[in-house]
């Protein structure tokens, strides 16, 4: 599904490469948690595999297709640390926001097929895919708000349903509940697993915290210092995914594991 | 709340302006009444022409800057190898007294509408360009690309992140301008023309000692300004709401 292949990439201005003939590989439906400390290249790797920064040598594949330079592929959904809201759209038009800009200008700027505009611009078919993510995302009562009306927790909902409504087959997430306190991060993990166990989208998940890290990913690619050489170090940790899980004593076992491959 | 303070500062003027005329009794500060009944009886005979065709100068001048300046704005927010080669020539250009150019421009435009829509046209133009470029500069890297991520190219981002980012600046630099736009209408209208609020209080009422119909010319000139100023104040409430939401 999502494939880095001799994966060599140097920022500008830099020596040493961050990432040295990588190679990486997720299956689909897989939920990858990617740990590491800041500024050890996750993001970087998010970049690269949403396109929107090219590598320097090797490859990226999702879905058996390579990674358009420097374009979006149109099915990969991002998610922020920062949200990325639109700061004058209500939450509605926010959630809205990808489908009408395919509607209007197609995928980066290349008008969409007749039949796929008539298919989108269908208002009602629009609106029930809207309405069904507000929905499932208790905005429904917010949706007439705007992002600064709302609590960071409701906003990161909002982010998300903005890219699920775009149906992705690869969803990236950079960060994204870092910035919320402990219980809405909880909830919002527990929501994110919930809906990865019901859509199967392939999800990677980028954190510096180890208990997240534990508490989602089925599988965790551990990143060390740079520059990152093949084999990358992963973790299974087949008991994640169930809201339990926190509780048990694997939890706690696989949490130390990470801890000490973080140190050394 | 907002309506009831405006009219309780519009009583308190008039009632200042009774008090001083009735203090001081003489014919060049007639008293409000006067210049009232002179105003109603000049719009018909003149004077509603001349606030037409000021207003139009105006608002022509503050379209075209707008329709020019946010572009222009915009290219040098987003690039900023165009905007480190105009920097110098804007920080130099910006600070000259437009009004002053005002003879130069009337040798090549003429002494016609064009050559004071032009001046006042010249200083709005800064004034945009140089606060969209700001806020267009200023806008998170995140913002756009998580909205890139989306599917958004180059006239996507420019519909639904650049235009409605830049919006609040452009009107908050019109209603800035709009002070010295009119005061600069008022200069260029005060000579070699026969139209304008300008022309009307400087030339034709000044001129022939018509102390109220002057005054009703000034009245007209502020009410210019005041009616373009509930404009922007209209324009920002309607397409930037999300500013005065809560």
């Amino acid at each position: 599904m999502i494939n880095l292949r001799d994966l060599t990439f140097t920022y500008p201005n830099q020596p040493a490469p961050l990432f040295d003939a990588f190679n990486w590989r997720g299956e689909r439906g897989e939920f990858w948690s990617v740990i590491g400390a800041s500024g050890c290249g996750k993001s970087t790797l998010l970049h690269l595999i949403v396109g929107v920064r090219a590598p320097s040598a090797g490859m990226v594949t999702v879905n058996g297709e390579r990674v358009p330079r420097r374009q979006n592929r149109g099915k990969t959904g991002l998610v922020l640390q920062e949200y990325g809201l639109l700061p004058w759209a209500t939450v509605r038009e926010n959630v809205e926001l990808g489908l009408r800009i395919r509607e209007f200008y197609g995928q980066d700027d290349r008008r969409p097929p007749t039949a796929d505009r008539r298919e989108l611009s269908a208002v009602g078919g629009r609106r029930s895919a809207v309405d069904f993510w507000l929905e499932r995302f208790d905005l429904i009562a917010l949706r007439d708000k705007y992002p600064a009306q709302i609590s960071g927790g409701q906003r990161q909902r909002v982010a998300i349903a903005r890219t699920l409504v775009l149906e992705p087959d690869v969803l990236l997430m950079d960060e994204p509940f870092s910035a919320l306190d402990a219980p809405t991060r909880e909830d919002l993990e527990q929501l994110t697993l919930d809906l990865q166990n019901e859509t199967k989208t392939t999800t990677v998940f980028v954190t510096h915290n180890i208990e997240e890290a534990v508490f989602l990913g089925r599988k965790i690619l551990v990143l060390g210092a740079p520059p990152h050489r093949s084999p990358g170090r992963v973790v299974e940790n087949s008991g994640a995914g169930r809201a339990a899980y926190r509780d048990e004593a694997t939890f706690g076992e696989k949490a130390r594991e990470l801890r000490e491959m973080l140190k050394g | 709340m907002r309506k009831r303070g405006i009219l309780l500062a519009a009583l308190a003027l008039l009632i200042a302006w009774e008090i001083a005329a009735l203090i001081l009794n003489r014919d060049i500060l007639p008293a409000p009444a006067d210049v009232l009944i002179a105003f109603v009886v000049q719009v018909p005979r003149g004077l509603g022409w001349h606030f037409v065709v000021s207003a139009w100068r105006v608002i022509a001048s503050i379209a075209l800057s707008v329709v020019l300046a946010t572009p222009a704005g915009l290219v040098l927010g987003q690039y900023p190898r165009v905007n480190h080669f105009f920097a110098p020539l804007i920080y130099l250009t910006y600070p000259i007294p437009k009004i002053v150019l005002l003879p130069i421009v009337i040798l090549f435009l003429g002494i016609g509408d064009a050559s004071k829509i032009a001046i006042i046209f010249l200083i709005l133009f800064f004034q945009v360009l140089v606060v969209v470029r700001d806020a267009s500069a200023a806008l998170r890297p995140e913002l756009l690309y998580s909205v890139r991520s989306l599917g958004a190219g180059r006239r996507a981002l420019l519909r639904f992140v650049y235009l409605p980012a830049t919006l609040p600046a452009v009107l908050t630099a019109v209603r800035v301008s709009i002070g010295t736009a009119i005061a600069v209408l008022f200069f260029t209208e005060s000579f070699a023309t026969n139209a304008g609020l300008g022309y009307y209080v400087i030339v034709d009422t000044f001129a022939r000692i018509a102390f109220p119909e002057m005054y009703a010319g000034v009245v007209a000139m502020s009410l210019l300004g005041l009616a373009l100023y509930f404009v922007v104040d209209f324009l920002e409430r309607k397409l930037c709401t999300y500013l005065f939401a809560k």
